[in-house]
């Protein structure tokens, strides 16, 4: 054994590297030891970027980055909307408004009414009701960005913006058979359909979803449960703001 | 050196300025709570943790879990990252690899007391080949990895790819301990050894 190998425990530290040590404590006497040494902490990092190249580079599945965004967005807040109606069409159409501008809508609604009705402006909103109490925790404002319609004209989805994360309700879908997959398209005009990711067989009916900026139609289409490169007959299309 | 680089279509769409930062700038953009650093962090590196808790866990949900909670833990805790301490690249995969071992020890536990209790057949014993094989590795890994002698080979290839400990991997070989701890650090050396002279920049 060398002189380093006996200040240092570079074979504990190589056995470190690829998590090949299970034991607790064991772990721990090599942590504590990085923590005081510099040439530990460099090797352990030139270990880890040699290993870091071992494997090649592979696509996520699309829909990967929607959970994480869903679980990583800022903390739910919710949104009140007075019950003016052209006030409220007019507020609709506008980024969501901040924290305290909200708290002031708040205020103003309960001083005129003493009540916020939950109010529908056309199809494109749907409030939470809150009473002059203020905001009641687990209710927030949730944004209809479009409805997919079969062809028959029966809703079958909808797309929806809970204010943090955005969601396909799939509430008249229907469930599939097994080995199938609900599969979400964007149908851009001019060009092809492009795959938004997987949405399940239906039985979780909502499912956080990842809409590209500028998609201004998608749509849904039964696939195999690995998804298909193009839809194969949609099930349902709409227009999302 | 694999340069591929996932291609990810995300509605957080980071800016021009977000694609210019460097690692260290959207890390701390992360630590003050801006999802589009996150998104652009997972732009470029999503490619290279999928990949490993893909190759590691080989299974795609439990791959999944492993991606989602390796960016996760960088948004909840972004501090972890010490920019002086390596690159982001290589610590994001190295907490990809740690968790996707993890993953599949508890996985491996599961199955093992199902099969006690007869609800399984016999999980079967660890395969040198078979895994160097799910671990797809590019060209010039595999190269190197057929340089190491046998005996390292071995022991890298069970212990990081393979995810057993070196506990295991001594039970396997019928090697002692210390032994396979040694293998594994000459085992890194001669990777470090065989990609540099094949040219690979680490």
């Amino acid at each position: 054994m060398t002189a380093a190998a006996r200040s240092h425990p570079l074979d504990d530290l190589a056995a470190y590297a690829v998590d090949a040590i299970d034991d607790r404590h064991e772990r721990a006497m090599i942590e504590s030891h990085l923590v005081s040494c510099e040439a530990c902490r460099q090797q352990l990092a030139a270990d880890w970027a040699l290993l870091a190249g071992l494997v090649a580079d592979e696509d996520p599945p699309p829909y990967l980055w929607g959970a994480i965004e869903a679980n990583t967005g800022p903390p739910a807040d919710p949104v009140v909307v007075p019950v003016d109606f052209g006030e409220a069409r007019a507020r609709a159409t506008q980024a969501r408004p901040g924290r305290a501008s909200r708290r002031r809508l708040v205020g103003v609604a309960a001083a005129a009414a003493a009540l916020v009705a939950a109010v529908a402006v056309g199809p494109e909103l749907v409030a939470a009701i809150q009473d002059a109490g203020g905001p009641r925790s687990g209710e927030q404002a949730e944004r209809t960005l479009g409805v997919l319609t079969a062809l028959d004209g029966t809703e079958v989805a909808r797309v929806v913006d809970s204010g943090d994360r955005t969601y396909i309700a799939l509430d008249g879908a229907g469930v599939l058979p097994a080995g199938r997959a609900y599969q979400l398209w964007s149908l851009n005009e001019g060009t092809p359909p492009v795959s938004l990711g997987l949405l399940g067989d239906g039985s979780d009916t909502s499912v956080a979803i990842n809409l590209p900026e500028g998609t201004s139609r998608v749509g849904i289409s039964a696939e195999p449960e690995g998804g298909s490169p193009s839809p194969s007959g949609l099930t349902g299309a709409g227009d999302v703001v | 050196m694999p340069t591929s680089r996932s291609r990810v279509r995300s509605r957080s769409r980071p800016g021009a300025v977000a694609n210019q930062a460097a690692d260290d700038e959207l890390v701390r953009a992360v630590a003050a709570g801006d999802q589009r650093a996150l998104a652009e962090i997972y732009r470029r590196y999503a490619g290279a943790v999928w990949a490993v808790a893909r190759r590691v866990c080989n299974d795609r949900v439990l791959a999944e879990d492993v991606s989602q909670t390796v960016f996760a833990d960088l948004w909840r805790r972004p501090g972890r990252f010490d920019p002086h301490r390596g690159k982001l690249r290589p610590w994001l995969v190295a907490q990809a690899h740690a968790r996707a071992v993890d993953t599949v020890r508890s996985e491996t536990a599961r199955q093992r007391r199902q099969e006690r209790e007869g609800q399984l057949a016999p999980v079967p014993e660890p395969d040198v080949e078979a895994t160097v094989h799910a671990a797809a590795l590019t060209e010039d890994v595999r190269r190197a990895v057929d340089q190491l002698s046998p005996e390292e080979r071995e022991v890298i290839v069970l212990s990081y790819f393979g995810g057993h400990s070196y506990r295991e991997t001594a039970q396997l070989l019928g090697h002692p301990e210390g032994t396979v701890k040694t293998r594994i650090r000459r085992g890194l050396i001669g990777l470090r050894r065989a990609l540099e002279a094949q040219g690979v920049t680490l």
